[in-house]
């Protein structure tokens, strides 16, 4: 996101919870911002939008496939205890055993949308027309890739066989087919190491929908009534 | 810091349904910071972090697709902050997870 407003950078900081989601805050107006969408939801600021980016997972390998000079931001504020928490966090989370939300975030929630379970992983795509939910379970029994359309353009939703994390780009490809851990398009692309290829085997410029991996009920409380990408 | 060639989607995805039904008797509003912000001062080239083996290939990180260029953070890392913001080629930006 770009912390601007009205051409002023704003200072924000988590400050509250809603949807069993983290509501930002700024210290210059005191209003409450959804985390995702960048839309000012409470106080002065309220229905004002944030620009906002692709936020996205992948591991260390693939991230310098793509981005060979890309720098990185190292933490050295964080005590031991929270270094201990986070590193067994994360997996827990991303696991079929998450406990979450915890009860006090469940006490912000709205009415769920029960197509799904609420703690159901998946990707969540969407554009300022279409909201959609990929449930990992969904991929995984697609083995690991399709190809669907977003509005007028196609998307290729697929786990990277070297992370094992979804994600989702522009692509004008029809068909795919997977050749060990390679993905190739009909449009001649490659897609191999976290690197996309052409036809000549130059890399090519990955485009990213606005996308998260996230749980069902935070992608569907914050995009009531969102497509569920049905096979 | 190398520019990210990709096209960059600027979703200005107000949605006035959500801002129309926020329920602030639902909502949990504090008027301080509940976790430490992350505030970037330093960043280090990922690749000199990998040689010098304090990460690995396969170390989950978050990809900050910028318009003023792709910045990573160590998952692991990121998620006691939540929140993380700096500069980049002059302009402002922020992750929250």
């Amino acid at each position: 996101m770009t912390p601007v407003v009205n051409g002023k950078t704003h200072r924000f900081g988590v400050r509250g919870l809603y949807n069993g989601l983290l509501l930002m805050g700024d210290y210059e107006t005191g209003s409450y911002w959804d985390h995702i969408t960048g839309t000012c939801l409470h106080g002065p600021l309220k229905g004002y939008q944030l620009e906002i980016y692709p936020l996205l997972h992948m591991n260390v390998a693939q991230a310098l496939a793509q981005w060979p000079e890309v720098h990185v931001a190292l933490s050295s504020e964080l005590n031991l205890i929270q270094r201990l928490l986070s590193f067994f966090m994360v997996p827990l989370y991303r696991s079929k055993w998450a406990i979450f939300p915890p009860v006090v975030f469940k006490k912000t929630m709205g009415k769920e949308d029960t197509r799904r379970k609420r703690m159901d992983l998946g990707l969540g795509v969407w554009t300022k027309a279409t909201h959609r939910f990929y449930p990992l379970e969904m991929l995984h029994k697609q083995r690991g890739a399709l190809i669907d359309e977003l509005d007028d353009r196609r998307i290729l939703v697929y786990i990277d066989p070297t992370s094992n994390i979804p994600a989702a780009i522009y692509t004008n490809a029809i068909q795919y087919a997977w050749h060990n851990e390679e993905l190739k398009l009909d449009n001649g692309e490659i897609f191999r190491g976290g690197k996309l290829y052409n036809t000549q085997g130059v890399t090519q410029a990955v485009v990213y929908p606005m996308q998260m991996l996230t749980r069902w009920y935070g992608f569907a409380l914050t995009f009531p009534g969102c497509q569920l990408y049905q096979a | 810091m190398s520019n990210v060639n990709s096209e960059i989607e600027q979703q200005n995805n107000q949605s006035q349904e959500s801002i129309n039904t926020f329920d602030v008797n639902r909502a949990m509003l504090r008027d301080k910071d509940i976790f430490a912000s992350f505030h970037v001062k330093t960043t280090y080239p990922l690749q000199e972090t990998l040689d010098r083996g304090e990460v690995r290939g396969k170390t989950p990180i978050l990809v900050m697709n910028h318009e003023a260029g792709a910045l990573t953070f160590l998952t692991h890392q990121i998620n006691p902050h939540h929140l993380a913001y700096g500069e980049m080629a002059g302009k402002p930006w922020m992750v929250i997870f």
